[in-house]
């Protein structure tokens, strides 16, 4: 007979770990999690996955229409459609982590109470299918961009960097700074309700904070050190400042928004995990 | 740990708050902080109803379990019972880990599965199959396993035709039979149960206690909590009898559901009012009862075949608000339900009122049962289901035997619980 593992199941405190050995045993699970989110999200629609694509494009029109045809708010000389575009897929994988994590033990209460698994698998879960949108939503900026370059060579004065090369360090970092508000919102939510009224209005009034229907360069002087505290910020111009040469790209500020993310990480696991062992006793 | 054992517990203790402390609003945490800064003293308007004074650690908290210590060697088949509120649950959301012990331990070797409820996670939008590899990977199935066991799966759960098909278009029993057909896949070394059997239709419910048996006979160690005394009389050879968060009595399953009948008994004469194994709200409560015969007059028994009026009494501790209704579960001596008395099946209420006590008579036009000791269990819920009062085994209705058929012979009583009116014919 194999050798069997013992468990000791007795009362933590402090600091348990990040568990990543029970979170590789049940990879399939996140798998499988990944998958079901994908498929339930667009079974019964017409367009089914199209919705990944249309939905930033529909508020990148609109937002070209208002932000940048009605207010004349300035893109640094870079076709409105790109400049929001680019702006906001980072910004909307950045959202996905944080507001769908918000609510992750008060949408798996049923679950929770019923069987054990490494909880912090549902948040994962989430950003690893919030990547999936990214990337699609990625390949067609691409094409975007090649249609402008091809079609329309008068407003081609914008080209992919080399910055290009921090993208896949950028990534993480977006993934880190979302699912670390996330762990901390999900611990809210799970005692109190109000949270999660709070969740929306908190991720809008962020996306205004953060460079996406403007540049960094257009907010006045003195107001510019207080919009680079949001560790959104530099993200959202390094990214675009990869894909079309124009915004910042400031290593110190991503060194700032990298130690930003380390701490929301690390801190949002440690109340994940906390509220974890006691949530199912008053969910 | 002695190589033996797969499960050892020592010194388990786990406690909980009352009231619902934890999810509240913050409006009213901040109001809480608020008046105990102004007042100096901490105000908990929590209700003990209910539990046990000896289980309260102080005015808010109390022991769900208390000090347990057991061991389960490799291959037994354990039965858990105990009342409504004895702490089985709670023991088992400790062993499959959804929740954390407060004091002591539980050492357990091998790969545990907990079957508390079937097809959990699954998703309406989802096709069967779908489902079926999500369920089997939250219970702890890699998806190699669950690809393996897939065409068993769906062969048990005759669903063979709808697998493809979202499970929002199953039936509620093709569901639950999915549901059990992974759960009962699983190949862990220690499977938890929890009276999910008594799900599906009778077939399905015995094909399930087939495998439960086959599980068990394959060498797994299995925990099996159910209120079903015969079922678990038939899978368990030994048993623990938890009461009030303790093992009270372990040992041989009959003799351990011999202990518990006698316990209920016991029970069962103290006053209903006094009585502690209640669960609910307990806004209101059941307080006393009165029995009357055919004659209206007060009486201790009823007779078989006559005319009888059950009197329900029961006082209002907090306001009511929502219409209530009443339900009787009434079991034989061995405690198997023979009938189930709803008010919601006639469409009747007992509506909110400012008095401080109200009554429910139960009329019954030819008191069907033959001689014997029956158990009534009471149910009071409102119409959003919310358990109000819950008392097993409230009070016993003591029927005395008669002329039931107006023959001069008075009917066996050995043979049967009812009695119905007939005739024979040549």
């Amino acid at each position: 007979m194999q050798k069997q593992s013992i468990t000791v199941l007795k009362p933590s405190a402090g600091w348990t770990g990040f568990d990543f050995a029970g979170i590789w045993q049940y990879r399939d699970l996140l798998y499988l999690l990944v998958r079901r989110d994908f498929l339930a999200q667009y079974k019964q629609t017409i367009l089914g996955p199209a919705w990944f694509v249309l939905q930033p494009l529909f508020l990148t029109v609109v937002f070209t229409l208002i932000f940048g045809k009605f207010a004349q708010i300035p893109t640094e000389g870079l076709p409105p459609l790109l400049f929001y575009n680019s702006g906001l897929i980072i910004w909307s994988y950045f959202s996905h982590c944080f507001t769908g994590n918000a609510s992750v033990f008060t949408a798996n209460a049923g679950i929770y109470q019923k069987v054990y698994y490494p909880r912090l698998i549902n948040p994962l879960a989430n950003c690893v299918s919030g990547l999936l949108g990214f990337s699609v939503q990625a390949l067609f900026f691409v094409g975007y961009f090649c249609v402008y370059k091809i079609f329309i060579p008068t407003a081609s004065h914008f080209e992919m960097t080399s910055a290009m090369l921090t993208i896949p360090l950028l990534i993480p970092l977006v993934a880190s700074l979302g699912l670390g508000m996330g762990l901390w919102m999900s611990v809210l939510t799970a005692k109190y309700r109000d949270f999660n009224q709070i969740t929306g209005f908190l991720a809008q009034a962020l996306m205004y904070a953060t460079p996406i229907i403007y540049p960094l360069s257009e907010v006045p002087e003195q107001y510019r050190f207080w919009a680079s505290l949001n560790p959104m910020a530099s993200v959202v111009e390094s990214f675009r400042f990869a894909l079309l040469g124009k915004g910042s790209f400031s290593f110190h500020l991503l060194c700032y928004s990298t130690i930003v993310a380390v701490l929301l990480l690390l801190s949002g696991i440690y109340f994940f995990k906390r509220t974890e062992r006691r949530v199912v006793d008053y969910l | 740990m002695k190589e033996s054992l797969v499960i050892q517990a020592n010194n388990l203790s786990k406690k909980y708050r009352l009231g619902t402390i934890g999810m509240t609003s913050l409006r009213e945490d901040l109001s809480r902080w608020w008046t105990r800064s102004k007042n100096g003293i901490p105000k908990h308007g929590f209700d003990q109803a209910g539990i046990d004074p000896t289980r309260m650690i102080n005015d808010h908290e109390f022991w769900a379990l208390h000090d347990l210590n057991f061991e389960i060697t490799r291959g037994e088949v354990v039965g858990l019972i105990g009342a409504n509120g004895s702490g089985k649950s709670t023991l088992l959301k400790i062993l499959s880990r959804i929740t954390e012990p407060s004091e002591g331990k539980v050492k357990v070797k091998g790969k545990v599965a907990s079957l508390l409820e079937v097809g959990t996670g699954f998703h309406p939008e989802l096709t069967g199959r779908e489902n079926v590899f999500v369920n089997g990977a939250i219970l702890g199935m890699t998806r190699r396993e669950v690809d393996k066991k897939f065409d068993e799966i769906v062969d048990f759960a005759g669903v063979a035709d709808f697998i493809d098909t979202p499970i929002k278009r199953y039936s509620s029993g093709m569901t639950v039979r999915l549901g059990f057909a992974v759960a009962a896949h699983l190949e862990p070394d220690i499977l938890i149960v929890d009276e999910v059997l008594a799900v599906g239709d009778l077939r399905f419910q015995n094909r399930c206690i087939n495998q439960m048996k086959s599980i068990a006979e394959s060498g797994k160690t299995v925990l099996f909590v159910s209120h079903q005394m015969a079922t678990v009389e038939n899978l368990c050879k030994s048993a623990f009898l938890l009461n009030m968060g303790q093992i009270i009595y372990s040992g041989k399953t009959s003799d351990v559901i011999k202990k518990y009948r006698e316990d209920m008994e016991e029970s069962a004469n103290l006053p209903i009012s006094q009585r502690m194994i209640r669960e609910g709200s307990g806004k209101c409560k059941l307080s006393g009862i009165e029995f009357r015969n055919d004659q209206n007059k007060v009486v201790d028994s009823l007779i078989s075949g006559k005319s009888a009026t059950i009197k329900l009494f029961f006082d209002i501790y907090e306001e009511i608000t929502a219409p209530m209704s009443l339900s009787l579960g009434i079991s034989n001596s061995t405690h198997v339900r023979i009938a189930h008395l709803c008010m919601k099946t006639f469409g009747k209420w007992i509506l909110p009122t400012s008095q401080k006590s109200f009554q429910v008579n139960l009329s019954l036009s030819k008191l069907e049962l033959n001689q014997g000791k029956y158990y009534v269990t009471s149910f009071l819920d409102d119409e959003s289901g919310q358990i109000i009062d819950w008392v097993t085994d409230a009070f016993v209705i003591n029927v005395l035997q008669s002329d039931f058929y107006g023959t001069g012979m008075v009917p066996p009583t050995s043979q049967s619980i009812f009695l119905m009116d007939h005739s024979f014919s040549f």
